[in-house]
């Protein structure tokens, strides 16, 4: 099974309390059957459920646009219906997802990711049809009835053609993720212009944040093998399988490069039409005056793009790729941890550097991975340095110099007042005071790269190691960032901080002292701690039972007898790593089904206030207890919402990452 | 002349060592398996042997003390005629405690006792002695008073008051081991103890872990430590506030600019950083990083712990339980003092949650006894009335 696709009952309980809570009962109700019965038949789903076909067909269109499961038809009699793990797990992540696009793409941006995320997937031209509505057939502007997706899929943008009657509550993703869009109205003042439109589409297709969808999105890891595998076998040993070792080898090798192609393809940006006409006027106005090549920016006057201009990527159907999603919940979570260890001016610092190298980065980590991927280019030169490292991986510290907004940051803040005399170029320092005081907000651009080295340098002499030197180029060092090694340190430090809270100090202790030592007795525990082993027993235990540590015992003699056995304890990150990750997937899960129960005690309160008589008239037709209680209501739902969103974070560092750690 | 220094050959002889101080205190009779058996009938009268013995003995005490003598060491001595007097000789000083029979490497081999240790040992009485005896053949490894029981077949009170006449004598002496913190273990008094008592330089004289030491030692570490790898930075430094007016208005400049989609994204306005009053460590530039040596050098040099030096070693496991504790970091070998022990400041939202912490966690399932719906703790946390199953 394909890593991503590993799922335990407190997911499957988590995954389904989260869409029950923002699809409904009907979505709910076919996931779980999906989820307790694994990869089935429509015909084999109506048998379980107890609900009729039609119901059925409802709920899994819900989940299908949701991209919740996956379906195949490789056998064309039939096709299977599987739940999609990771997006389902996603449907927490929305909110904060929205918020890093914000942060990224601003408004424009995170308007059009709002939408998508909202439509699962949709076509170009309806997301269009959607905000800039065509004047003569307001119900379908597309004449080209190409199926999209499982080919049952002609959702409308505008969102009025959910087939379950379930309205996936706009409302509800607006309070997941504070977001106050309503609803698409034409002429949206976020959307001023179609020409805005298609480039903020195409400024998140280049950054990897949306991607192309095809039939083959919708297969499973495992579908999406088989299929890849009957072409290869086609291909290559026409149509018989291999049977020598070697032939077999290159298959598996072949099925892994055409699992990385259907990935690569879905990241292809094409030439965007209703772009470049204006473009190239712009380039032309620009060319007779000042000549500039520079990109042309919004707010300058171009060629307006009529409402009835179609162009060829308007048959695209794009949806959110979440594992540039995982790229950006890294960089927030690293710098965060940055800041933590080393100060705020480093952890900015560090997370300009990051955020630069968000672009070279397609995913966390690779599940099928290309061993040689690293030296496809100049092959002779570094075949026998397994330590080179693709340039477009390097960052300079001039580059980050260019990015970091001094105006706002004090560069000054962190570093040992010598660098700071030293970059500033004051020879006499009397080590406490610089007098006249230094202005942090008006440096020369060597002293900016200066001080930005001094702070990467911090960073690389961590114990974590954040960023690491490569060269030096010119008057900047270039660095490159080892994000296993960070990302591996991160999670011991989620581990040693919950194991703190529940264990206390000692506990931790041991773990580092198992963590250097590799299996040891008990004794030599205590020993290495310079700590009684009476005191450290009781916790052992515990720790045990929490499954902190492993145990073992290897008898001496032959009687096998417990007090004659050598006993001996170790850690494994790997394990406790998915130990945390799975209480943490249940806590969600707590956190999830009490935002109902709290829901149910005001459920009466809750409904009387979304009247539309009493939208927007609540002192009118409300009590004062009755606005006091939603107030706590609304209180409530937010700290448990947030509460969610953090172990989300946690959840991100645990799993989304890096990819198994390997024991022990 | 072929004996050895002490040192050399007791670095070697350690492990195969066992020792048998001869019919006097009843060894254990395959100590010796190729000592020169003395002859049925000695040729020489008991004065005569007796001045010869002693002549032997005078002999060996030019030598330094810890000495091996291998039978061959004694003939060249040229004392005694021939083996089976030398024999003879051996037999009678072993007899008088002068020497200490050994075995190296199935060899016989012999050590010498001072007069006035003879003397000391000579006047134990049978018990004791048999104890010293067991005690000596253990060496560092030192024995329990259990097992000398068992060894002895002495009864408890005859052990407990043999051992104490041995240690009242500062022949023998008691320590505890970090092993069996609960068990006294007996050593011959100039013994040292071997490294399975731990603690090494941390244990104070009765073998115990001298907790104090340890934290006074690691107490002072840090203050080097802190001062050699972190400098010390006043929040007023540079403490600049000129142009403050002019960095505000560039900063509502920066936040107000409209972001235009085709630009490269950039980053959200950084904020100013919060600049605590008061002081803040930092890690030097270029930092000398002491190391265990250098540390255990400095603690001996300024004498503040009492009768006691502290090796490299000892220094090492500290470091390292500092390590352990979060106080110190490693990088890339060296230590530092760390900034930034376990920050509570963001502690993650699985123990700041109510289920982070929870006694009965594991207990808690949908529908069941004890569940999210009805859980009191979420109660608290929310500060609701809900979860009216428990009223």
């Amino acid at each position: 099974m394909s890593h991503s696709q590993r799922h335990t009952p407190v997911l499957e309980q988590l995954c389904s309390l989260l869409v029950k809570d923002y699809y409904g009962d009907l979505a709910h109700h076919v996931f779980t059957v999906l989820a307790r019965y694994g990869r089935q038949t429509l015909a084999n789903l109506t048998r379980e459920s107890y609900l009729d076909r039609k119901a059925i067909k409802a709920g899994l269109v819900v989940l299908i646009q949701q991209h919740l499961i996956f379906h195949s038809s490789i056998d064309p009699r039939v096709a299977y219906y599987e739940i999609n793990w990771q997006r389902s797990y996603a449907l927490v992540r929305a909110g904060s997802m929205l918020k890093l696009g914000e942060d990224r793409f601003g408004q424009k941006g995170v308007n059009v990711l709002a939408n998508v995320v909202y439509l699962g997937h949709t076509r170009i031209s309806d997301l269009r049809e959607a905000y800039f509505p065509s004047p003569n057939d307001p119900s379908d502007s597309d004449s080209d009835d190409e199926p999209v997706g499982n080919g049952t899929l002609r959702q409308k943008a505008n969102g009025d053609g959910l087939t379950n009657g379930n309205t996936p509550s706009q409302a509800k993703a607006g309070q997941a993720n504070g977001l106050s869009h309503q609803s698409i109205e034409p002429a949206d003042p976020q959307m001023p212009s179609l020409h805005d439109f298609y480039a903020t589409i195409n400024t998140l297709m280049r950054h990897g944040w949306l991607v192309t969808f095809d039939e083959l999105t919708f297969l499973s890891p495992d579908d999406l093998e088989q299929t890849v595998r009957i072409e290869a076998i086609a291909d290559m040993f026409s149509g018989k399988p291999p049977l020598a070792a070697k032939d077999k080898a290159l298959l598996e090798e072949d099925v892994l490069r055409r699992r990385r192609l259907v990935r690569e393809k879905a990241l292809e940006v094409p030439a965007f039409k209703s772009l470049q006409s204006s473009s190239q006027a712009e380039r032309k106005r620009d060319d007779d005056g000042a000549g500039s090549n520079k990109r042309p920016k919004l707010d300058m006057p171009r060629t307006p793009i009529s409402i009835n201009d179609t162009f060829p990527e308007d048959k695209l159907v794009v949806g959110i790729n979440y594992e540039k999603v995982n790229i950006a919940m890294r960089t927030e979570q690293l710098t965060r941890v940055a800041t933590q260890r080393i100060g705020h001016s480093t952890g900015q610092v560090y997370g300009a550097l990051l955020y630069q190298l968000e672009k070279v980065h397609q995913r966390c980590w690779d599940e099928w991975s290309d061993p040689a991927a690293t030296k496809k280019e100049d092959e002779d030169d570094h075949e026998d340095d397994p330590k080179y490292i693709d340039p477009k991986f390097l960052i300079s510290t001039r580059k980050v110099a260019e990015v970091v907004d001094e105006s706002s940051l004090d560069l000054f803040y962190g570093l040992d007042p010598k660098t700071i005399a030293r970059v500033m170029g004051i020879a006499a320092f009397d080590g406490t005071k610089f007098d006249p005081p230094l202005d942090p907000h008006n440096l020369s651009r060597d002293q900016k790269v200066a001080l930005v080295a001094a702070h990467c340098s911090l960073l690389a002499r961590d114990p974590f190691h954040f960023v690491t030197w490569h060269s030096k180029s010119g008057n900047s060092q270039q660095y490159h960032v080892e994000f296993d090694e960070v990302v591996k340190a991160c999670i011991q430090l989620e581990i040693e901080k919950t194991i703190q809270a529940q264990k206390g100090p000692v506990a931790v202790s041991v773990i580092r002292a198992l963590k250097r030592k590799g299996r040891i007795s008990e004794q030599q525990v205590a020993l290495f701690l310079m700590q009684p082993l009476d005191n450290l027993r009781g916790l052992f235990t515990d720790m045990f039972r929490r499954s902190y540590i492993q145990t073992q015992e290897v008898p001496r003699v032959e009687r096998r007898e417990a007090k004659l056995s050598m006993h001996f304890m170790w850690y494994d990150q790997e394990q406790v790593r998915d130990k945390l990750l799975q209480d943490v997937y249940k806590a969600m899960g707590n956190f999830l089904q009490r935002l109902e129960s709290e829901r149910d005690e005001i459920k009466e309160l809750l409904t009387k206030a979304e009247r539309t008589d009493v939208v927007g008239n609540e002192a009118r037709y409300l009590s004062h207890d009755e606005i006091a209680a939603l107030k706590k209501w609304k209180g409530v739902e937010e700290k448990i919402l947030l509460q969610l969103h953090r172990m989300d974070e946690l959840v991100a560092m645990l799993r989304d990452f890096a990819g198994p750690l390997g024991s022990p | 002349m072929a004996s050895a220094s002490s040192h050399d050959v007791d670095e070697d002889a350690k492990p195969d060592v066992s020792l048998n101080d001869g019919h006097a205190l009843d060894a254990p009779s395959n100590a010796a398996p190729a000592a020169p058996q003395p002859a049925a009938k000695s040729k020489l009268d008991a004065p005569a042997r007796r001045a010869k013995a002693e002549e032997l003995y005078q002999k060996c005490l030019e030598y330094p003390p810890d000495t091996l003598f291998f039978q061959r060491d004694l003939s060249n001595m040229e004392v005694a005629a021939d083996m089976s007097e030398l024999a003879h000789l051996l037999q009678e000083l072993v007899d008088r405690l002068l020497l200490k029979l050994m075995i190296l490497d199935n060899d016989p081999c012999w050590k010498y006792r001072s007069r006035e240790d003879a003397q000391v040992l000579r006047s134990l009485t049978s018990d004791e002695r048999l104890l010293y005896h067991h005690i000596d053949q253990e060496q560092n490894k030192g024995v329990w008073s259990k097992t000398l029981r068992s060894k002895t077949t002495l009864t408890l009170p005859q052990v407990n008051k043999a051992l104490k006449a041995l240690e009242a004598r500062k022949l023998v002496k008691a320590i505890l081991s970090v092993k069996h913190p609960s068990r006294k273990m007996y050593l011959l008094m100039d013994v040292v103890p071997s490294d399975d008592f731990g603690g090494g330089g941390w244990q104070n004289d009765s073998g115990e872990l001298d907790h104090g030491l340890v934290n006074q030692v690691s107490e002072v570490i840090m203050t080097w430590m802190k001062a050699d790898t972190c400098v010390e930075v006043a929040a007023d430094g540079s403490d600049y506030t000129g142009n403050r007016a002019a960095a505000i208005a560039r900063k509502k400049a920066h936040v107000q600019q409209t972001q235009d989609i085709e630009d490269f994204p950039t980053r959200p306005a950084f904020t100013p950083p919060f600049r605590p009053t008061g002081k803040m460590l930092i890690p030097r530039e270029l930092a000398s990083y002491p190391t265990a040596t250098s540390l255990a050098k400095r603690v001996n040099d300024t004498g503040f712990i009492n009768n006691k030096t502290l090796t490299a070693e000892d220094m090492n496991q500290l470091l390292e339980i500092m390590v352990c504790d979060g106080r110190l970091e490693k990088v890339s070998g060296n230590y530092r003092a760390s900034l930034a022990a376990l920050s509570t400041d963001y502690s993650g939202g699985f123990i700041d949650a109510p289920c982070g912490n929870c006694p009965v966690f594991d207990q808690c399932v949908e529908d069941g006894q004890v569940s999210a719906r009805i859980c009191v703790y979420f109660r608290e946390w929310l500060q609701t009335e809900s979860a009216r199953a428990y009223d």
